[in-house]
């Protein structure tokens, strides 16, 4: 479908403007509902498929999902920073820890604050022979108090700049739930959020 | 019938654009006010709830939005005087065709129509 829209647009006459806005919007409509798939299938692949254990490379994983969010508006505009001590063998479920990492930075990428100079999504990872944690942590437009138990909801969107399904978070805890995980948030409102979670190591 | 102001209240930007084209285009009313938020609605018809010139006819209301939702606005919206709600008239204009959402919409005294998106030139045929 992207395809498409993009070859009428380049073969619109440039000065209709009002057709150039309608098949802007068609291209974002697109975006948003591909989106909204994603969104269900995770949720329906985390509640229908097994655990799947096996060694993780946290190095690999957090580089697949910067090379995804590549293309994302904003990305670019966001410094990430990373930090991974990893000294022991980190056995878990790969794709739910990705689902899980790739939902809470893409909300980084997507609330940041652009008022600020510099934007920037932190990974820190530390892992032992017992578990992970991971904290991430945004200097993003942030969460009021009264809205962060509710983020976790389902189609629960906390701001207006939320254009989203209200799925991310909740598929976050869902995921988690699923490794036996744990997530807090502390978050203030125009300074950040971070996010802290622990997943246990599966090596026995 | 020509409206003097229509209120649009929608987090969607694109449903916005068809609904402000399609009342434009069938010439139902002077001034269309849309806001993506529905705080920013209450505030504005809170300026207005004197006037009973500028206060809008027709409210069109989504339900799916993030920060208040389109019931929130409506309890907050019935708490304005009588006088000036019993002129204007809510139509729900919202993408969820949920039963529950339709009937706790209709339970609302203002609430007058519920359309289901998108916005068809049939809706307003149906009001005048």
């Amino acid at each position: 479908m992207l395809g498409l829209i993009g070859i009428v647009m380049s073969s619109e006459d440039p000065n209709n403007t009002d057709q150039k806005t309608r098949l802007e919007m068609l291209n974002d409509s697109v975006i948003k509902l591909d989106s909204f798939i994603e969104d269900i299938l995770n949720y329906s692949r985390n509640t229908r498929m097994g655990v799947v254990m096996e060694e993780i490379n946290f190095e690999e994983i957090l580089e697949e999902i910067r090379n995804g969010h590549k293309f994302m508006e904003g990305a670019n505009k966001l410094k990430p920073l990373v930090e991974i001590i990893q000294k022991e063998k980190f056995i878990s479920d790969k794709k739910r820890i990705i689902v899980i990492l790739n939902n809470i930075i893409s909300n980084a990428i997507k609330y940041r604050d652009t008022s600020k100079e510099e934007s920037f999504v932190s990974v820190f990872v530390e892992c032992d022979s017992k578990k992970a944690v991971i904290t991430i942590e945004d200097n993003g437009i942030g969460i009021a108090d009264d809205k962060q138990e509710k983020v976790f909801d389902m189609f629960y969107r906390a701001t207006k700049l939320s254009n989203g399904s209200g799925l991310g978070m909740y598929i976050v805890k869902e995921t988690l739930e699923k490794l036996d995980g744990i997530i807090t948030l502390e978050s203030s409102l125009n300074k950040g959020t971070k996010f802290s979670i622990q997943i246990p190591n599966q090596t026995n | 019938m020509k409206m003097k102001n229509i209120v649009l209240i929608d987090d969607s930007k694109m449903d916005n654009y068809i609904s402000k084209f399609i009342i434009k285009e069938s010439n139902l009313a002077e001034n269309i006010n849309i806001f993506s938020s529905p705080i920013e609605a209450l505030e504005y018809l809170e300026t207005l709830k004197n006037d009973h010139e500028k206060f809008p006819e027709v409210i069109f209301l989504d339900i799916n939005m993030p920060d208040m939702d389109g019931f929130g606005f409506l309890d907050e919206y019935s708490k304005f005087s009588k006088d000036i709600i019993e002129e204007t008239a809510v139509f729900m204009l919202t993408s969820s065709n949920d039963p529950k959402d339709i009937k706790r919409a209709l339970e609302y005294p203002v609430v007058k129509k519920y359309f289901t998106k998108p916005f068809t030139i049939d809706f307003l045929n149906d009001l005048m």
